[in-house]
């Protein structure tokens, strides 16, 4: 054990290690502590929430400890997202259900209870509501939400290689008034060539995933929406 | 009841509906909904048309994802401070009540209208071993194919303040990059 004389006596360096070393899902993702894993591969781990919210509910975090979510490097963050669409898909298919949530909580107000930032894969039945996982969504007035669209980009901008203040913000009031005067025939024509899309695409994606491998009925899922 | 979801989104992407539009490059776009379960809840969506995650190609997914992290941290910044949720509803028993894949994201404030905690109790062994058997046999087909170019698919820029943890933790992204990619 360590004391809080030592703890006062450590560098901040040392005591990351040491919080590394405390850490239970870096103790999984290093096999020191036992689950049932599911997936896992240099960069991610994936085993079951061993007090799961629904049949086969599974945990997917980074080996790496990071935190919060947004420590998370871009590559770990896209290859974290790559493999919860391969495990959804096979919850998909080996359990029978027709849907899956995905949860990252970042931060205490959040909902996040371990030091370690992790995604919850929770496979969702027909029928069986989970209430916690459909928050009640409620009606926001225009002018807050402009006002809110406003900080937003303008902290976008500020921070990433964005210009959206002039792509979004000044163009709107021109479009307003192309749109006013543009005739119907054209946005007919558009509304054709998108639904078109669609089909075109599912066409494609099917070819796609048929040489990866034997595939679920993507469509039926789809046709829940109908 | 039967009732055919209108794709409100496509129609956000289209421009034929108006939205707050905060961010769009050439693959995605997000906005605030005005039905939303907190204020500043962000929906991130590919432009063109998927249902759901499973139909998004792999370099679709890198960049949503990425854009949610970063886009989080602004929200992050500037909305709450205290923390976000970020939710992917796949599916309709999940909750998905639009034809088209997002991403949500939630700022989130102590004591707000979201409670995304469930209380459960730890499952029996059996029960578990059960799932992971039934599960197991389908992830171990998983084949996660290395990407041929690194995705640098959002360039932020260099000056950018880093996120230093509540703890005031110092964020150890730079020594993970050193021995893992130089």
């Amino acid at each position: 054990m360590v004391s809080e004389e030592d703890l006062k006596n450590m560098s901040p360096e040392e005591i990351q290690e040491l919080q590394r070393q405390n850490c239970v899902f870096c103790r999984i993702g290093k096999k020191e502590i036992p689950s049932k894993v599911v997936y896992e591969d240099d960069i991610v781990i994936a085993f079951l929430d061993i007090q799961p919210v629904s049949f086969g509910h599974v945990l997917l975090t980074t080996k790496n400890h990071y935190v919060f979510f947004s420590q998370v490097p871009d590559d770990e963050t896209g290859h974290l997202f790559r493999v919860a669409k391969q495990i959804s898909q096979s919850m998909l298919k080996a359990l029978q259900v027709k849907g899956t949530n995905m949860l990252i909580s970042n931060g205490e107000a959040a909902g996040q209870q371990a030091p370690h930032c992790i995604m919850h894969i929770v496979p969702r039945k027909e029928g069986v509501p989970i209430h916690e996982l459909q928050p009640p969504k409620e009606g926001y007035s225009l002018a807050d939400l402009t006002k809110i669209q406003h900080a937003l980009i303008a902290r976008i901008d500020e921070t990433m290689e964005t210009d959206m203040k002039t792509k979004l913000l000044a163009s709107t009031q021109e479009e307003k008034q192309a749109e006013t005067k543009a005739e119907e025939a054209p946005a007919a024509k558009k509304q054709q060539h998108e639904e078109t899309k669609p089909e075109q695409k599912a066409e494609e994606e099917k070819k796609e995933r048929k040489h990866d491998q034997e595939d679920i009925d993507l469509d039926k899922i789809s046709d829940l929406f109908k | 009841m039967v009732t055919i979801m209108s794709n409100d989104y496509l129609d956000i992407i289209g421009r034929k509906k108006d939205a707050k539009i905060i961010y769009e490059d050439d693959k995605a776009l997000a906005f605030l909904p005005e039905q939303a379960s907190v204020p500043g809840e962000i929906v991130i969506t590919p432009k063109k048309p998927y249902q759901i995650m499973e139909q998004l190609p792999d370099d679709l997914i890198v960049h949503l994802s990425v854009l949610a992290r970063k886009l989080s941290d602004r929200a992050f910044e500037l909305l709450s401070g205290k923390g976000t949720n970020i939710l992917i509803q796949n599916g309709v028993p999940a909750g998905q009540d639009v034809p088209q894949f997002s991403i949500r994201i939630l700022p989130r404030k102590e004591g707000d209208s979201v409670n995304f905690t469930w209380q459960t109790e730890r499952e029996e062994e059996s029960e578990l071993d059960s799932a992971h058997n039934i599960l197991g046999e389908e992830t171990k087909n998983i084949f996660i194919s290395a990407m041929e170019t690194k995705h640098k698919p959002i360039e932020e820029k260099p000056k950018q303040k880093e996120i230093v943890s509540e703890e005031g933790e110092i964020d150890y992204r730079l020594d993970f990059l050193k021995d893992k990619y130089d």
